[in-house]
């Protein structure tokens, strides 16, 4: 219960860390590359809240008569092969991926979180046990992960993001086991424990504030790789299925009739380049912020995953 | 302790590998999905079921089931096509070379370009070409593969009609193949070029700072004999060693471009097995990604190790001394 409550007061000065003068925030906003991606990120989540009231169409309003249009006042997109507005999918498309890759990541945060700190902290064979399957983890890029997965489990969006989750945890694991490693060391922890602290409460009042920082960071660079799993799923057919407005649904239906018309490619490539690029943005400010911490825990091989992971 | 090194990583691979050819094996039973029903689908009988899943070794206990398919990958035999009957390796060995020469060309291409524009971007720090490269580094590098790869095919393909949008041409008309080989491999490239200006400016960077770079300099050595005959080569230590790594990622990558640009490959290979529903060759396919991927990131791990040895190893973590 100790343990509980002290956390508690933990989040609510982390709270107050975040609005002071001197916190990650105003320092984000203050940089002309983090305001910029902070401003396209809320954007997309405005669209996303409030899709419904901005689509100029409902996004499965079928219109045969009026398919394959170009670009006109009335849908400023143009419509796909069953005429309905490309713009008004387009919108409705940034519910399904952020409705996908936010549980997505945050499992994958909550999932690699116990397993590191556990393995971190534990140590003997729980840790040895642990880096094997962190590598084998690692060993598959999520897209592969994904042939063999959907195969077998069938393309629900619980599976998309169950599947994007394990791709991702082994990262989170890794990172966290790492940090709790560092954190073990600090003379501050070894005095609690000689005071006769349990485990759990040096987990939670000692550890996990000081590793939970980085794995923050490592969420914001995680987002824009997460929806461009979950569109490139479905972009291969292995994802969201049509008729949900998706980008990556988009992708397919625009890639199919490409010879007819490119118009419908045009809106989600462009949806997925700003998206991924504000995020990133948005991630690698806040990673340049916090660097002088972060910089000794980024390895090597979690620079280019972002890469890798699609 | 560059042999325990050696031992510790082969067998690190090795351990991983075992632990996938087990998923492999394992996730058939840890699914609901059963692959007889799912290949048979609306002609799914009990007693068809029950005939596949003899066929695919499924009804036999679960260590069995390992021990089959782990003596069979170590024997090139990674069962056969439901559908065809013609062997799993035979269908992927037909492919493999289209895949592996698709991903060495994205890799060439990628360090065609990456590395001299860090070279370049590092002899002049924070002059405008160094802050427009790095400013357009970061859009390549967040850039999605098969977003990059459909806007190269809308562009250069659909509209200009300058590259055949698709199929790989035969290799036996060089010209015409390579016309197929450009736009797909500059797809898997053009990331790169962005993650390679930052790894080579900044590598660059760190190696100018060093003592001997200042010695050199003292001697009153020319700018370019400094630069390129002792910085360059130093500074391309990393990206020496990131070569396995970029293989193992531009392979993973080639699924989406092989998809886009209608080219055979092991990823055509993949998607046409998940839409027929055949389980031995989407295992098949799964297994030698991994297998590509593995290996890539061991060459990476070991010629780092071997390039450079001011590397030292803790914990399977590479770290500087």
């Amino acid at each position: 219960m100790a343990a509980i409550a002290s956390s508690a007061r933990t989040a609510e000065s982390l709270w107050r860390r975040l609005l002071a003068p001197t916190s990650l925030l105003r320092r984000l906003v203050r940089r002309p590359a983090g305001l910029l991606g902070l401003l396209v990120v809320a954007c997309i989540v405005v669209v996303a809240i409030f899709a419904p009231l901005l689509a100029p169409y409902k996004p499965d309003a079928v219109d045969v008569v009026n398919m394959f249009q170009g670009p006109s006042p009335g849908h400023l997109l143009g419509t796909d092969a069953l005429g309905r507005d490309n713009l008004s999918r387009l919108l409705f498309g940034t519910r399904t991926a952020l409705g996908i890759a936010l549980p997505a990541v945050a499992t994958a945060f909550a999932v690699g979180l116990c397993l590191g700190l556990l393995a971190g902290y534990l140590g003997s064979w729980v840790d040895k046990l642990l880096i094997v399957l962190i590598d084998t983890g690692l060993a598959f890029p999520a897209v592969i992960l994904a042939l063999a997965m959907i195969t077998l489990l069938g393309p629900s969006i619980g599976n998309i993001i169950l599947l994007i989750a394990v791709a991702y945890a082994p990262y989170y694991a890794r990172l966290a086991r790492a940090q709790t490693l560092a954190a073990k060391q600090n003379p501050y922890v070894k005095a609690e424990r000689a005071l006769g602290a349990g485990t759990a409460r040096l987990l939670a009042v000692h550890v996990l504030p000081n590793i939970i920082p980085p794995l923050l960071i490592l969420i914001a660079m995680d987002i824009p790789g997460a929806i461009g799993v979950e569109a490139g799923l479905a972009f291969l057919g292995l994802g969201v299925q049509p008729p949900t407005p998706d980008w990556g649904v988009m992708l397919n239906d625009g890639f199919t009739n490409i010879a007819t018309t490119s118009w419908g490619l045009v809106g989600p490539l462009i949806a997925l380049f700003v998206v991924t690029t504000a995020f990133t943005l948005l991630g690698e400010t806040v990673r340049d912020i916090a660097d002088p911490r972060f910089a000794g825990v980024r390895r090597r091989r979690l620079r280019f995953r972002e890469i890798g992971k699609l | 302790m560059l042999l325990r090194y050696l031992v510790k990583r082969l067998g690190m691979a090795l351990a991983v590998i075992l632990l996938i050819l087990l998923f492999l094996v394992a996730v058939v039973d840890l699914v609901p999905g059963d692959p007889a029903r799912i290949v048979l689908r609306d002609r799914a009988t009990p007693e068809l079921i029950a005939l596949v899943r003899h066929q695919m070794g499924l009804d036999q206990p679960l260590p069995v089931q390992v021990w089959n398919f782990m003596w069979g990958v170590v024997h090139g035999n990674l069962g056969t096509d439901f559908f065809s009957g013609v062997p799993v390796a035979t269908l992927i060995l037909q492919v493999v070379p289209d895949t592996v020469a698709l991903a060495l060309s994205g890799v060439f291409l990628a360090l065609l370009v990456g590395v001299p524009l860090g070279v370049v971007v590092a002899r002049r720090p924070n002059s405008l070409l160094d802050r427009v490269v790095g400013a357009v580094s970061m859009l390549l590098i967040s850039t999605l593969p098969y977003v990059l790869a459909l806007g190269l095919l809308l562009i250069f393909a659909v509209n200009w009609h300058a590259f055949p949008a698709l199929g790989a041409g035969t290799i036996s008309q060089p010209g015409d193949y390579l016309r197929h080989l450009l736009l797909p491999a500059l797809a898997l490239a053009i990331p790169w070029w962005g993650y390679l200006a930052r790894l080579v400016r900044a590598s660059m960077l760190e190696v100018l700072g060093a003592g001997y770079i200042r010695t050199a300099w003292a001697f009153g050595l020319r700018e370019r004999v400094v630069f390129y005959k002792y910085t360059l080569k130093n500074a391309l230590v990393p990206v020496l060693g990131l070569f396995g790594m970029m293989l193992g990622y531009t392979l993973a990558g080639t699924l989406y471009v092989e998809i886009i640009f209608n080219r055979s490959g092991l990823g055509s290979l993949a998607l046409q097995a998940i839409s027929d529903r055949d389980w031995p060759i989407v295992r098949g396919t799964v297994l030698l990604y991994a297998l590509f991927f593995i290996l890539g990131n061991l060459i990476s791990d070991l010629s780092y190790r071997f390039l450079d040895p001011r590397i030292r190893v803790e914990e399977g973590v590479e770290v500087p001394a």
